[in-house]
């Protein structure tokens, strides 16, 4: 029964799965993988179920939830400046394991305490670092993958460069368990940043700070962080943090630059110049780490400060090429108010990743929340944005890729489908619905 | 008076699963079975409400799986009260007589007052019978295994006192000098009957510094285990009794020295309490319920005067540090010792698993947590760990004795009476 829900606000699947297996080895992973397939049993594959597109849910009782939570093991390569872990490794574990080498791994997506690499891999996980860093696709090279007929492969590797076939560890990075079992993974590290330095900057509005956002990326600074959060966000967190945070701003961004101690004067001063030049209300640097983390306190207080202000909410995780982030948060409210629908957004700016959120009370105002987001979403394709950033498509934007990608690209997809896993046995239903 | 299943059911529905509660969940931890996790429990109470599954003893068991440490709750960011949302599965549940026998007979026992209290006043003959001390006298071992009753031949239970405290100590304790106040002891069953030199030594403290403490007639245990057991019918006779008992004394302070019971006198009884009266009169007591470490720092006390040339570290007891918010407080008053060297452990704040009756019928689990807690001890290499609860204090010994680590387990009191040369 506890199987049958990943995190995320959708409805947990009726489907109740025979078994929930915790396999410990690769081994054991390609015995159960391989028994199913012969056997037509669906399996889905997860580990800390922390997924927000309702990724990893059985969608018959007809189906096994394989857990890889048992495979945790992290070890760190010093020499050649990687890691390898367990799927089931906690991302967080990773980056403390990779800091005892003076190693950082960037993806930091907002569930880094609590989420597993394997599953960060198999949505290719953003986060907050990815303006700078890149996403979880950016750090993967190379993988071992259980195949639905019980083959275990090693795709990439150690190496730096390495083209020798297709790149089917990209392949399998944001395949969300349709085509196969990650229980491995091979990740770069990079060396941590000597220092950083965070800051605040309020804005009239909206506008002007999603203008400074593309504005400060063309100067040539490239910050490691560049949130954003807008006024409802903004006085809800004040309201739930009393941090003193600027209540009368349209919007507000959370900006933080790292690198040698040196620099980081210059790259302050570079954003302080954009910033006044786009009419800034109110610069803050924290001159201290104590400081520092309580700016970044409003932003982990989003959550939790939005669930005070209606009963229910919907999110989503598109975005946009940055230059159109404005002309995105505009449309936002345009929908809100022509279907009479409170919203509210927050984002990682610096690379044109919006959460947007919509709100309702009732049941009759959760179908109108719906239907705003669903055109949100299509606004958004219409931007040349995309639907979903960070969090995957899983069942929940499953009607958006068509939209989106075009018939043709979608039936290369499932030509792929197809061909790795015949009798969609894998997470059946995630990313292309009912029939693969 | 049942929550009704709808009403819990709401507040199930504030959990948005984003799965933040499984990687600080001791049990969690150990299981790695989704039901086993905070939500988890919380989508079964909300299955439970819809129908998806039913009050059976299988929902019990999990439902018992949880120490009720509470750093699901305190992590939570979308505030829901896991902790209670978790008692009340075990409540509705209790309600459905899905209770085990042994526990429904033991609660019986704690309810009656008199007969409880005769019992562990005069059981120590008894307990010889079915218990040996074991190898390093910190403690009792079993002769003989009783699964039922979670014993095997290698926990370490303790001893009950030869005499109860209230024999070794008059009703009230008077200061010689002046009186700085007059408080009321709470000492709950651990210190009344099995830790007694503890609450001797507490009582021996307060009145170092000037305290007037008086040990109310008719205390009875504090019902925390029959609260957190879901048998709140118990619990609310026995908080009835305790409330009325103090509030007819008109105390300055009521003074705790155990985690569980201060947290209960101090905020569960709002939960459990049923007649006007005694709901009146803990509105106006709750406020006034202090652990003693909070008490003693807020009291000023007086210059400590001997040395403790020895090592200590501290344990957070859950019930302490997110039941009460103490935390900062002995750390204060242990590391202002004369001599004695402070080293602060990994994981302070964890729980050490012992839980109450989760560790007699959960044993085995609750090892595996312990283990983690003896490891994190062990690493500081202090000669002394101190904690304000005796049930952490039993639960550490146990996994001290097992390990064979001479390191001594103290109530902060009792660390704090040897810095008063008392």
């Amino acid at each position: 029964m506890c199987y049958t829900y990943n995190a995320g606000g959708a409805v947990p699947s009726p489907h109740v799965p025979m078994l929930a297996v915790f396999p410990s080895t690769a081994e054991e992973v390609s015995r159960i993988v391989g028994f199913c397939n012969s056997h037509g049993i669906s399996v889905v594959p997860r580990a800390q179920g922390s997924g927000l597109s309702v990724n990893a849910v059985p969608e018959s009782g007809y189906s096994i939830v394989l857990s890889l939570q048992r495979m945790q093991s992290i070890v760190i390569d010093a020499e050649t400046l990687t890691a390898v872990a367990g799927a089931g490794a906690i991302n967080a574990d990773i980056k403390k394991a990779a800091a005892g080498h003076g190693l950082m791994y960037p993806p930091d997506p907002a569930s880094c305490a609590f989420s597993s690499i394997g599953g960060n891999v198999a949505t290719d996980a953003g986060g907050l670092q990815c303006v700078k860093y890149g996403t979880t696709k950016s750090y993967v090279s190379g993988m071992q993958v259980v195949l639905v007929n019980g083959e275990i492969i090693r795709c990439g590797g150690k190496c730096i460069k390495d083209v020798a076939g297709y790149n089917l560890t990209q392949l399998f990075t944001g395949s969300e368990g349709t085509l196969g079992v990650i229980t491995e993974v091979t990740l770069k590290l990079i060396p941590c940043p000597q220092a950083r330095r965070a800051m605040r900057v309020a804005f009239a509005s909206i506008e002007n700070a999603a203008r400074a956002v593309s504005a400060i990326m063309a100067s040539g600074v490239v910050p490691s962080i560049m949130e954003f959060q807008e006024q409802t966000l903004i006085r809800a967190v004040e309201a739930y943090t009393h941090a003193g945070l600027p209540v009368n701003a349209g919007a507000m961004l959370l900006i933080e630059v790292d690198g040698d101690v040196a620099t980081l004067k210059p790259q302050t001063d570079s954003i302080h110049k954009v910033c006044e030049q786009l009419g800034m209300i109110d610069f803050h640097v924290a001159e201290t780490a104590q400081e520092a983390e309580q700016l970044w306190v409003a932003r982990r207080a989003g959550l939790p400060a939005l669930a005070r202000v209606a009963k229910g909410r919907m999110g989503g995780d598109p975005a946009v090429p940055i230059n159109k982030l404005a002309q995105a948060v505009r449309t936002l409210f345009e929908v809100g108010k022509k279907h009479g629908v409170r919203v509210s957004c927050q984002g990682h700016a610096g690379d044109g990743n919006i959460h947007p959120h919509f709100f309702f009370d009732t049941d009759e105002e959760k179908i109108t929340a719906a239907k705003a987001r669903a055109e949100f979403h299509h606004e958004i394709i219409r931007m040349g944005g995309t639907v979903s950033a960070e969090h995957g498509v899983g069942r929940e934007k499953i009607p958006y890729l068509t939209t989106q990608l075009g018939e043709a690209q979608v039936a290369a997809m499932r030509a792929i489908k197809q061909a790795l896993d015949p009798n969609n046995i894998l997470n059946p239903g995630c990313i292309f619905g009912g029939q693969a | 008076m049942i929550r009704a299943l709808h009403e819990l059911r709401a507040a199930a529905l504030k959990c948005t699963r984003c799965g933040q509660c499984l990687t600080i969940c001791p049990v969690f931890d150990k299981c790695r079975e989704e039901s086993s996790s905070s939500r988890g429990k919380v989508f079964l109470l909300r299955a439970l409400a819809e129908g998806g599954v039913q009050p059976t003893e299988h929902l019990m068991e999990l439902a018992a799986r949880c120490t009720l440490c509470m750093r699901c709750k305190a992590i939570c960011p979308s505030g829901v009260d896991t902790t209670g949302i978790i008692i009340e599965l075990r409540r509705y549940l209790a309600e459905q007589g899905r209770l085990p026998l042994a526990k429904q007979l033991a609660f019986r026992v704690v309810t009656s007052g008199r007969l409880y209290d005769a019992v562990m006043s005069n059981a120590r003959p008894l307990q010889g019978m079915l218990f040996r001390r074991n190898a390093n006298g910190t403690g009792a071992v079993a002769r003989l295994p009783i699964p039922a009753a979670g014993l095997n031949l290698r926990r370490v239970v303790p001893e009950l006192a030869a005499k109860a405290l209230r024999k070794i100590v008059p009703a009230v304790s008077r200061p010689a000098g002046s009186t700085r106040a007059r408080v009321a002891f709470f000492p709950g069953c651990m210190l009344s009957y099995v830790y007694v030199d503890a609450g001797k030594a507490l009582i021996d403290v307060l009145v170092a510094n000037g305290v007037e403490v008086h040990l109310p007639e008719q205390l009875v245990c504090c019902g925390t285990p029959l609260f957190s057991s879901g048998d709140f019918t118990g619990a609310a006779t026995l908080a009835e009794a305790n409330v009325r008992a103090i509030a007819r004394g008109g105390y300055d302070a009521v003074v705790t020295g155990c985690a569980t019971c201060g947290s209960a006198l101090c905020r569960e009884y709002g939960q459990v309490l049923r007649h006007e009266d005694t709901v009146a009169a803990w509105q106006a007591m709750k406020g006034k319920v202090v652990d003693v470490s909070d008490f003693l720092l807020r009291l000023g006390p007086v210059p400590y005067s001997h040395n403790v040339p020895l090592t200590a570290t501290y344990h957070d007891a859950c019930h302490l540090v997110r039941g009460m918010g103490v935390s900062g407080q002995p750390r204060s008053l242990v590391r202002s010792v004369p001599g004695l060297t402070y080293v602060e452990m990994n994981r302070a704040d964890v729980c050490c698993g012992c839980a109450g009756t989760f560790s007699v019928t959960h044993y085995g689990l609750s090892q595996q947590i312990l283990a983690d807690k003896v490891d994190d001890i062990l690493a500081t290499g202090a000669d002394i760990v101190a904690t304000g609860c005796p049930a952490c204090k039993m639960q550490i010994m146990d996994g001290m004795a097992r390990k064979g680590a001479r390191i001594r387990v103290l109530h902060t009191a009792e660390l704090l009476a040897r810095a008063y040369g008392l």
